[in-house]
Protein backbone atom coordinates (compact mmCIF):
# COMPACT_ATOMS: atom_id res chain seq x y z
CA UNK A 1 0.00 0.00 0.00
CA UNK A 2 1.27 3.38 -1.25
CA UNK A 3 2.37 5.48 2.08
CA UNK A 4 0.41 8.64 2.60
CA UNK A 5 1.63 12.11 2.11
CA UNK A 6 1.81 14.60 4.19
CA UNK A 7 -0.43 16.30 2.90
CA UNK A 8 -3.08 13.71 2.72
CA UNK A 9 -2.35 13.26 6.20
CA UNK A 10 -3.34 16.85 6.99
CA UNK A 11 -6.47 16.61 5.09
CA UNK A 12 -7.41 13.35 6.62
CA UNK A 13 -7.21 14.75 10.01
CA UNK A 14 -8.78 17.68 9.39
CA UNK A 15 -11.67 15.56 8.59
CA UNK A 16 -11.23 13.32 11.87
CA UNK A 17 -11.23 16.63 13.85
CA UNK A 18 -12.64 19.85 12.18
CA UNK A 19 -15.26 18.26 10.78
CA UNK A 20 -15.79 15.55 13.07
CA UNK A 21 -19.51 16.37 13.92
CA UNK A 22 -20.78 15.94 9.58
CA UNK A 23 -21.89 13.22 8.41
CA UNK A 24 -19.12 11.80 6.24
CA UNK A 25 -20.66 12.90 2.60
CA UNK A 26 -20.84 16.34 3.92
CA UNK A 27 -17.45 16.23 5.59
CA UNK A 28 -15.92 14.83 2.28
CA UNK A 29 -17.54 17.70 0.21
CA UNK A 30 -15.95 20.05 3.19
CA UNK A 31 -12.65 18.26 2.20
CA UNK A 32 -12.73 18.69 -1.39
CA UNK A 33 -13.93 22.35 -1.14
CA UNK A 34 -10.73 23.06 0.90
CA UNK A 35 -8.28 21.78 -1.55
CA UNK A 36 -10.29 23.00 -4.82
CA UNK A 37 -10.10 26.67 -2.87
CA UNK A 38 -6.40 26.09 -2.02
CA UNK A 39 -5.94 25.60 -6.01
CA UNK A 40 -6.33 29.59 -6.40
CA UNK B 1 -40.00 43.76 5.73
CA UNK B 2 -43.37 42.18 3.80
CA UNK B 3 -42.21 45.61 1.11
CA UNK B 4 -38.51 44.65 1.10
CA UNK B 5 -39.10 40.89 0.19
CA UNK B 6 -41.81 42.04 -2.89
CA UNK B 7 -38.74 44.59 -4.36
CA UNK B 8 -36.46 41.54 -4.02
CA UNK B 9 -38.87 39.17 -5.44
CA UNK B 10 -39.42 41.75 -8.19
CA UNK B 11 -35.46 41.69 -9.14
CA UNK B 12 -34.92 38.11 -9.11
CA UNK B 13 -38.10 37.50 -11.17
CA UNK B 14 -36.62 40.69 -13.67
CA UNK B 15 -33.45 38.50 -14.00
CA UNK B 16 -34.52 35.24 -14.32
CA UNK B 17 -36.84 36.47 -17.49
CA UNK B 18 -34.09 38.09 -18.86
CA UNK B 19 -31.69 35.19 -18.67
CA UNK B 20 -34.20 33.08 -20.79
CA UNK B 21 -34.11 35.86 -23.24
CA UNK B 22 -37.57 37.05 -22.40
CA UNK B 23 -38.80 40.60 -22.17
CA UNK B 24 -39.19 41.51 -18.27
CA UNK B 25 -40.98 44.66 -17.67
CA UNK B 26 -38.00 46.76 -17.72
CA UNK B 27 -33.92 46.27 -18.67
CA UNK B 28 -32.61 45.44 -15.79
CA UNK B 29 -29.80 47.66 -14.13
CA UNK B 30 -26.96 45.46 -12.98
CA UNK B 31 -23.81 46.12 -10.80
CA UNK B 32 -20.42 44.74 -11.84
CA UNK B 33 -18.85 46.92 -8.86
CA UNK B 34 -16.12 44.70 -6.96
CA UNK B 35 -12.83 46.74 -5.37
CA UNK B 36 -14.57 50.65 -6.70
CA UNK B 37 -17.28 50.27 -3.75
CA UNK B 38 -14.65 50.10 -0.98
CA UNK B 39 -12.86 53.21 -2.61
CA UNK B 40 -16.31 55.38 -3.20
CA UNK B 41 -17.11 54.57 1.08
CA UNK B 42 -13.77 55.50 1.76
CA UNK B 43 -12.10 52.75 3.31
CA UNK B 44 -8.79 50.97 1.79
CA UNK B 45 -8.94 47.47 0.73
CA UNK B 46 -6.28 46.55 3.26
CA UNK B 47 -8.91 48.27 5.97
CA UNK B 48 -11.79 46.17 5.41
CA UNK B 49 -9.76 43.13 5.19
CA UNK B 50 -9.52 43.45 8.78
CA UNK B 51 -12.83 44.96 9.61
CA UNK B 52 -16.06 42.69 8.71
CA UNK B 53 -18.60 45.70 9.37
CA UNK B 54 -16.65 48.00 7.19
CA UNK B 55 -16.61 45.25 4.36
CA UNK B 56 -20.54 45.16 4.58
CA UNK B 57 -20.76 48.59 4.80
CA UNK B 58 -18.82 49.60 1.63
CA UNK B 59 -21.02 47.63 0.12
CA UNK B 60 -24.09 48.46 1.52
CA UNK B 61 -23.07 52.11 0.40
CA UNK B 62 -22.45 51.60 -3.79
CA UNK B 63 -25.66 49.43 -3.79
CA UNK B 64 -27.45 52.70 -1.58
CA UNK B 65 -26.02 55.25 -3.12
CA UNK B 66 -26.79 54.10 -7.13
CA UNK B 67 -29.88 52.58 -8.77
CA UNK B 68 -29.53 48.91 -9.46
CA UNK B 69 -31.46 45.69 -9.75
CA UNK B 70 -28.65 43.41 -8.80
CA UNK B 71 -25.15 42.70 -8.26
CA UNK B 72 -22.65 40.34 -8.61
CA UNK B 73 -20.83 41.19 -5.29
CA UNK B 74 -21.17 41.44 -1.42
CA UNK B 75 -17.94 41.97 -1.06
CA UNK B 76 -14.42 41.10 -1.86
CA UNK B 77 -13.63 37.49 -3.98
CA UNK B 78 -10.48 35.97 -2.17
CA UNK B 79 -9.87 34.88 0.59
CA UNK B 80 -6.81 36.93 1.23
CA UNK B 81 -6.21 35.68 4.89
CA UNK B 82 -6.95 31.89 4.41
CA UNK B 83 -4.18 32.43 2.06
CA UNK B 84 -1.96 34.39 3.72
CA UNK B 85 -1.98 31.64 6.58
CA UNK B 86 -0.96 29.37 4.33
CA UNK B 87 1.85 31.34 3.29
CA UNK B 88 0.98 31.92 -0.97
CA UNK B 89 -1.33 31.83 -3.57
CA UNK B 90 -1.66 33.57 -6.64
CA UNK B 91 -2.81 37.19 -5.31
CA UNK B 92 -1.33 40.63 -4.15
CA UNK B 93 -3.39 42.92 -2.12
CA UNK B 94 -2.73 46.75 -4.10
CA UNK B 95 -5.72 48.75 -4.57
CA UNK B 96 -7.39 45.85 -5.59
CA UNK B 97 -6.86 41.85 -5.89
CA UNK B 98 -5.01 40.85 -8.20
CA UNK B 99 -2.96 37.56 -9.77
CA UNK B 100 0.68 38.50 -8.82
CA UNK B 101 2.46 37.94 -12.00
CA UNK B 102 4.59 34.75 -11.81
CA UNK B 103 3.03 33.68 -8.68
CA UNK B 104 0.74 31.31 -10.60
CA UNK B 105 3.40 29.35 -12.14
CA UNK B 106 3.52 26.37 -9.52
CA UNK B 107 3.37 23.42 -12.50
CA UNK B 108 6.24 21.79 -14.73
CA UNK B 109 5.28 22.05 -18.62
CA UNK B 110 5.53 17.70 -18.86
CA UNK B 111 3.52 17.35 -15.58
CA UNK B 112 0.16 17.19 -17.82
CA UNK B 113 -0.16 13.91 -17.66
CA UNK B 114 0.04 13.33 -13.96
CA UNK B 115 -2.58 16.58 -13.79
CA UNK B 116 -4.70 14.36 -16.08
CA UNK B 117 -4.97 11.30 -14.23
CA UNK B 118 -5.98 12.61 -10.92
CA UNK B 119 -6.38 16.35 -10.82
CA UNK B 120 -6.94 16.47 -6.93
CA UNK B 121 -4.28 14.06 -5.86
CA UNK B 122 -1.93 16.46 -8.29
CA UNK B 123 -2.62 19.69 -7.05
CA UNK B 124 -2.66 17.68 -2.93
CA UNK B 125 0.65 16.45 -3.46
CA UNK B 126 2.40 18.35 -6.18
CA UNK B 127 1.34 21.80 -6.21
CA UNK B 128 0.33 22.56 -2.69
CA UNK B 129 3.76 22.24 -1.28
CA UNK B 130 5.20 24.42 -3.90
CA UNK B 131 2.68 26.96 -3.17
CA UNK B 132 2.26 27.35 0.27
CA UNK B 133 5.18 27.98 2.75
CA UNK B 134 3.53 26.47 5.45
CA UNK B 135 3.04 22.90 3.66
CA UNK B 136 7.42 22.67 3.66
CA UNK B 137 7.96 24.00 6.98
CA UNK B 138 10.30 22.13 8.82
CA UNK B 139 7.80 22.30 12.00
CA UNK B 140 6.29 18.69 13.92
CA UNK B 141 2.96 17.60 12.26
CA UNK B 142 0.74 18.54 15.07
CA UNK B 143 2.30 22.06 14.71
CA UNK B 144 1.87 22.09 11.35
CA UNK B 145 -1.97 20.74 11.29
CA UNK B 146 -2.64 23.52 14.02
CA UNK B 147 -1.68 26.13 11.58
CA UNK B 148 -3.48 24.59 8.81
CA UNK B 149 -6.38 24.31 10.89
CA UNK B 150 -6.18 27.99 11.45
CA UNK B 151 -5.78 28.76 7.94
CA UNK B 152 -9.07 26.82 7.34
CA UNK B 153 -10.79 28.92 10.27
CA UNK B 154 -9.78 31.99 8.36
CA UNK B 155 -11.07 30.30 4.73
CA UNK B 156 -14.83 29.61 6.26
CA UNK B 157 -15.18 32.68 8.49
CA UNK B 158 -14.53 34.65 4.70
CA UNK B 159 -17.56 32.07 3.07
CA UNK B 160 -20.05 32.79 5.72
CA UNK B 161 -19.19 36.46 5.94
CA UNK B 162 -19.75 36.52 1.77
CA UNK B 163 -23.03 34.26 3.10
CA UNK B 164 -24.17 36.94 5.83
CA UNK B 165 -23.59 40.34 4.07
CA UNK B 166 -25.44 38.98 0.85
CA UNK B 167 -28.73 37.86 3.50
CA UNK B 168 -27.64 41.37 5.13
CA UNK B 169 -28.37 43.24 1.80
CA UNK B 170 -31.06 41.01 0.70
CA UNK B 171 -33.17 41.85 4.57
CA UNK B 172 -31.95 45.10 5.31
CA UNK B 173 -32.62 46.78 1.82
CA UNK B 174 -34.00 44.39 -0.93
CA UNK B 175 -30.94 44.14 -2.27
CA UNK B 176 -30.63 41.13 -4.82
CA UNK B 177 -26.95 39.50 -4.86
CA UNK B 178 -27.17 37.11 -8.05
CA UNK B 179 -24.01 35.17 -7.25
CA UNK B 180 -24.61 31.47 -6.79
CA UNK B 181 -20.97 30.48 -7.49
CA UNK B 182 -17.63 31.39 -8.85
CA UNK B 183 -16.51 28.59 -11.54
CA UNK B 184 -13.17 29.15 -13.98
CA UNK B 185 -13.05 26.91 -17.32
CA UNK B 186 -10.15 24.40 -17.30
CA UNK B 187 -7.26 25.89 -19.09
CA UNK B 188 -8.00 29.15 -17.15
CA UNK B 189 -7.34 27.18 -13.96
CA UNK B 190 -4.04 26.43 -15.30
CA UNK B 191 -3.49 29.72 -16.76
CA UNK B 192 -4.23 31.47 -14.01
CA UNK B 193 -3.22 29.08 -10.69
CA UNK B 194 -0.43 26.51 -12.57
CA UNK B 195 1.84 27.57 -15.26
CA UNK B 196 1.03 31.45 -15.40
CA UNK B 197 1.15 33.00 -18.79
CA UNK B 198 4.19 32.16 -20.76
CA UNK B 199 3.87 28.88 -19.85
CA UNK B 200 0.82 28.06 -20.81
CA UNK B 201 1.29 29.77 -24.01
CA UNK B 202 4.21 27.67 -24.81
CA UNK B 203 2.47 24.63 -24.33
CA UNK B 204 -0.92 24.53 -26.04
CA UNK B 205 1.32 25.49 -29.19
CA UNK B 206 3.96 22.57 -27.99
CA UNK B 207 1.43 19.78 -26.97
CA UNK B 208 -1.82 21.26 -27.62
CA UNK B 209 -3.55 17.06 -27.30
CA UNK B 210 -1.35 16.60 -23.32
CA UNK B 211 -3.15 20.42 -22.94
CA UNK B 212 -6.85 19.36 -23.75
CA UNK B 213 -6.43 15.85 -22.19
CA UNK B 214 -5.81 17.62 -18.78
CA UNK B 215 -8.61 20.28 -19.27
CA UNK B 216 -11.08 17.20 -19.92
CA UNK B 217 -10.03 15.78 -16.45
CA UNK B 218 -10.75 19.58 -14.81
CA UNK B 219 -13.62 19.66 -16.32
CA UNK B 220 -14.95 16.37 -15.03
CA UNK B 221 -13.53 17.56 -11.13
CA UNK B 222 -15.10 21.14 -11.81
CA UNK B 223 -18.66 19.61 -12.06
CA UNK B 224 -17.53 17.61 -9.21
CA UNK B 225 -17.02 20.65 -7.21
CA UNK B 226 -19.95 22.39 -8.65
CA UNK B 227 -22.28 19.45 -7.72
CA UNK B 228 -21.06 20.11 -4.33
CA UNK B 229 -20.91 23.71 -4.31
CA UNK B 230 -24.03 24.37 -5.66
CA UNK B 231 -25.98 21.77 -6.87
CA UNK B 232 -29.64 23.16 -8.43
CA UNK B 233 -30.41 26.63 -9.70
CA UNK B 234 -31.76 28.93 -7.57
CA UNK B 235 -34.12 31.18 -9.61
CA UNK B 236 -32.49 34.66 -10.67
CA UNK B 237 -29.15 33.26 -9.70
CA UNK B 238 -25.89 32.62 -12.21
CA UNK B 239 -22.45 31.34 -11.49
CA UNK B 240 -19.63 33.78 -12.58
CA UNK B 241 -17.23 32.47 -14.71
CA UNK B 242 -14.52 34.86 -16.02
CA UNK B 243 -13.21 33.52 -19.28
CA UNK B 244 -9.18 34.20 -19.35
CA UNK B 245 -7.30 32.28 -22.20
CA UNK B 246 -9.17 32.33 -25.08
CA UNK B 247 -8.52 36.32 -26.22
CA UNK B 248 -5.00 34.93 -26.31
CA UNK B 249 -5.59 31.85 -28.65
CA UNK B 250 -6.25 31.83 -32.46
CA UNK B 251 -9.85 30.19 -33.45
CA UNK B 252 -7.84 26.75 -34.54
CA UNK B 253 -5.74 26.71 -30.75
CA UNK B 254 -9.17 27.04 -29.75
CA UNK B 255 -10.98 24.77 -31.14
CA UNK B 256 -8.44 22.14 -30.09
CA UNK B 257 -7.66 23.08 -26.41
CA UNK B 258 -10.19 25.16 -25.02
CA UNK B 259 -13.62 24.76 -26.63
CA UNK B 260 -13.78 20.82 -26.17
CA UNK B 261 -13.58 21.31 -21.90
CA UNK B 262 -15.41 24.55 -21.69
CA UNK B 263 -17.95 22.73 -24.18
CA UNK B 264 -17.97 19.90 -21.77
CA UNK B 265 -18.34 22.48 -18.54
CA UNK B 266 -21.12 24.48 -20.24
CA UNK B 267 -23.46 21.31 -21.13
CA UNK B 268 -23.01 20.28 -17.78
CA UNK B 269 -24.25 23.40 -16.23
CA UNK B 270 -27.62 23.06 -18.94
CA UNK B 271 -27.66 19.54 -18.02
CA UNK B 272 -28.23 20.69 -14.34
CA UNK B 273 -30.74 23.68 -15.48
CA UNK B 274 -27.97 25.90 -14.12
CA UNK B 275 -27.07 29.48 -15.20
CA UNK B 276 -23.60 31.13 -16.25
CA UNK B 277 -22.69 34.43 -16.21
CA UNK B 278 -20.14 34.28 -18.34
CA UNK B 279 -17.21 37.21 -18.92
CA UNK B 280 -15.68 37.30 -22.13
CA UNK B 281 -12.63 39.07 -21.61
CA UNK B 282 -11.36 41.35 -24.75
CA UNK B 283 -13.02 40.20 -27.94
CA UNK B 284 -14.50 36.96 -29.03
CA UNK B 285 -16.06 38.17 -32.23
CA UNK B 286 -13.43 35.32 -33.76
CA UNK B 287 -15.29 32.90 -31.98
CA UNK B 288 -18.70 33.26 -32.29
CA UNK B 289 -19.33 30.52 -34.34
CA UNK B 290 -18.56 28.25 -31.29
CA UNK B 291 -20.45 30.29 -29.12
CA UNK B 292 -23.41 29.64 -31.05
CA UNK B 293 -23.00 25.82 -30.27
CA UNK B 294 -23.65 26.77 -26.48
CA UNK B 295 -26.62 25.46 -24.98
CA UNK B 296 -29.79 27.92 -25.05
CA UNK B 297 -30.59 30.30 -22.30
CA UNK B 298 -27.77 28.84 -19.91
CA UNK B 299 -25.13 31.75 -20.56
CA UNK B 300 -25.43 35.22 -19.86
CA UNK B 301 -22.77 36.87 -22.17
CA UNK B 302 -21.16 40.07 -20.50
CA UNK B 303 -18.65 41.35 -23.30
CA UNK B 304 -15.80 43.65 -22.53
CA UNK B 305 -14.12 44.82 -25.87
CA UNK B 306 -16.51 42.97 -28.89
CA UNK B 307 -19.20 45.38 -30.61
CA UNK B 308 -22.23 44.56 -28.46
CA UNK B 309 -24.73 44.92 -31.47
CA UNK B 310 -23.40 42.21 -33.08
CA UNK B 311 -22.59 39.93 -30.56
CA UNK B 312 -26.52 40.51 -29.58
CA UNK B 313 -27.41 40.08 -33.59
CA UNK B 314 -24.93 37.16 -33.42
CA UNK B 315 -25.88 35.72 -30.56
CA UNK B 316 -28.75 37.01 -28.86
CA UNK B 317 -30.82 33.13 -30.30
CA UNK B 318 -28.41 31.64 -27.68
CA UNK B 319 -27.60 33.54 -25.17
CA UNK B 320 -28.43 36.74 -23.23
CA UNK B 321 -26.24 39.64 -23.75
CA UNK B 322 -25.12 41.96 -20.58
CA UNK B 323 -22.61 45.00 -21.04
CA UNK B 324 -22.39 47.96 -23.24
CA UNK B 325 -21.65 50.17 -20.84
CA UNK B 326 -17.59 51.77 -21.90
CA UNK B 327 -16.01 52.15 -18.26
CA UNK B 328 -13.76 55.09 -19.76
CA UNK B 329 -16.90 56.89 -21.20
CA UNK B 330 -18.08 56.37 -17.25
CA UNK B 331 -14.48 57.45 -16.08
CA UNK B 332 -14.03 60.02 -19.24
CA UNK B 333 -17.47 61.10 -20.52
CA UNK B 334 -19.16 64.24 -19.55
CA UNK B 335 -22.96 63.36 -17.63
CA UNK B 336 -24.73 63.87 -20.92
CA UNK B 337 -22.37 62.15 -23.29
CA UNK B 338 -22.93 59.14 -20.99
CA UNK B 339 -26.79 59.81 -20.98
CA UNK B 340 -26.65 60.02 -24.39
CA UNK B 341 -24.82 56.91 -25.02
CA UNK B 342 -26.71 54.67 -22.65
CA UNK B 343 -29.93 55.92 -24.80
CA UNK B 344 -28.23 54.69 -27.69
CA UNK B 345 -27.69 51.07 -26.08
CA UNK B 346 -31.47 50.90 -25.14
CA UNK B 347 -32.82 51.77 -28.36
CA UNK B 348 -30.66 49.05 -30.06
CA UNK B 349 -30.50 46.44 -27.63
CA UNK B 350 -33.39 46.44 -25.33
CA UNK B 351 -36.13 45.38 -28.49
CA UNK B 352 -36.75 41.82 -27.80
CA UNK B 353 -35.51 41.30 -24.43
CA UNK B 354 -32.61 39.83 -23.40
CA UNK B 355 -30.35 42.39 -22.37
CA UNK B 356 -28.90 43.57 -19.22
CA UNK B 357 -27.87 46.78 -19.19
CA UNK B 358 -24.18 47.29 -16.91
CA UNK B 359 -20.26 48.64 -17.28
CA UNK B 360 -18.16 46.05 -19.82
CA UNK B 361 -15.66 45.87 -17.40
CA UNK B 362 -15.68 45.21 -14.04
CA UNK B 363 -15.14 48.19 -11.65
CA UNK B 364 -12.09 48.25 -9.45
CA UNK B 365 -10.08 51.00 -9.03
CA UNK B 366 -11.24 54.37 -7.04
CA UNK B 367 -10.56 56.01 -11.26
CA UNK B 368 -12.86 53.84 -13.33
CA UNK B 369 -15.79 55.66 -12.86
CA UNK B 370 -17.36 59.07 -12.09
CA UNK B 371 -20.04 58.42 -9.73
CA UNK B 372 -22.01 61.63 -11.13
CA UNK B 373 -22.01 59.46 -14.54
CA UNK B 374 -22.79 56.11 -13.30
CA UNK B 375 -25.47 57.26 -11.22
CA UNK B 376 -27.09 58.99 -14.22
CA UNK B 377 -26.92 56.09 -16.65
CA UNK B 378 -28.42 53.67 -14.04
CA UNK B 379 -31.16 56.17 -13.27
CA UNK B 380 -31.79 56.83 -17.31
CA UNK B 381 -32.22 52.89 -17.59
CA UNK B 382 -34.62 52.59 -14.71
CA UNK B 383 -36.77 55.63 -15.83
CA UNK B 384 -36.77 54.97 -19.64
CA UNK B 385 -36.04 51.23 -19.89
CA UNK B 386 -39.85 50.15 -19.45
CA UNK B 387 -40.92 47.72 -22.09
Amino acid sequence: MEKKTEQELLIEKLGEEYFKDLPEEQREKMLRLVVYMMVS
Amino acid sequence: MADLQALYNERVERMEKVYNRQVPDRVPVYSMVDNYAIHYSGYSLKEIIEDDEKHYKAYEKIMLDFFWDSTMYSGITKAMKFYNKLGGGSFKVTDSIQIESGAALSMQADEYKELAKDPAKFFLNTIFPRKYKLLTENIDFEEKYRLFASSVDELFAFLNLGKKNTLRLKEEHGIFVNRGASMFMPLDVILDFLRDFQGTMMDVRRKPQEVAEACDALADYLLMILDDIYPKHIPGHVIFVPLHAPQFLRPKVFEQVYWPSFKKMLDGFNKRGLKALCYFERNWEHLYDYLKELPKNTVVGLFEDDDIRKAKRELGDVMCIAGGMHVNKLMYGTKEECVDFTKSLLDDLAPGGGYIFCSNLILHNANDAKPENLRAVNEYVRDHGKY
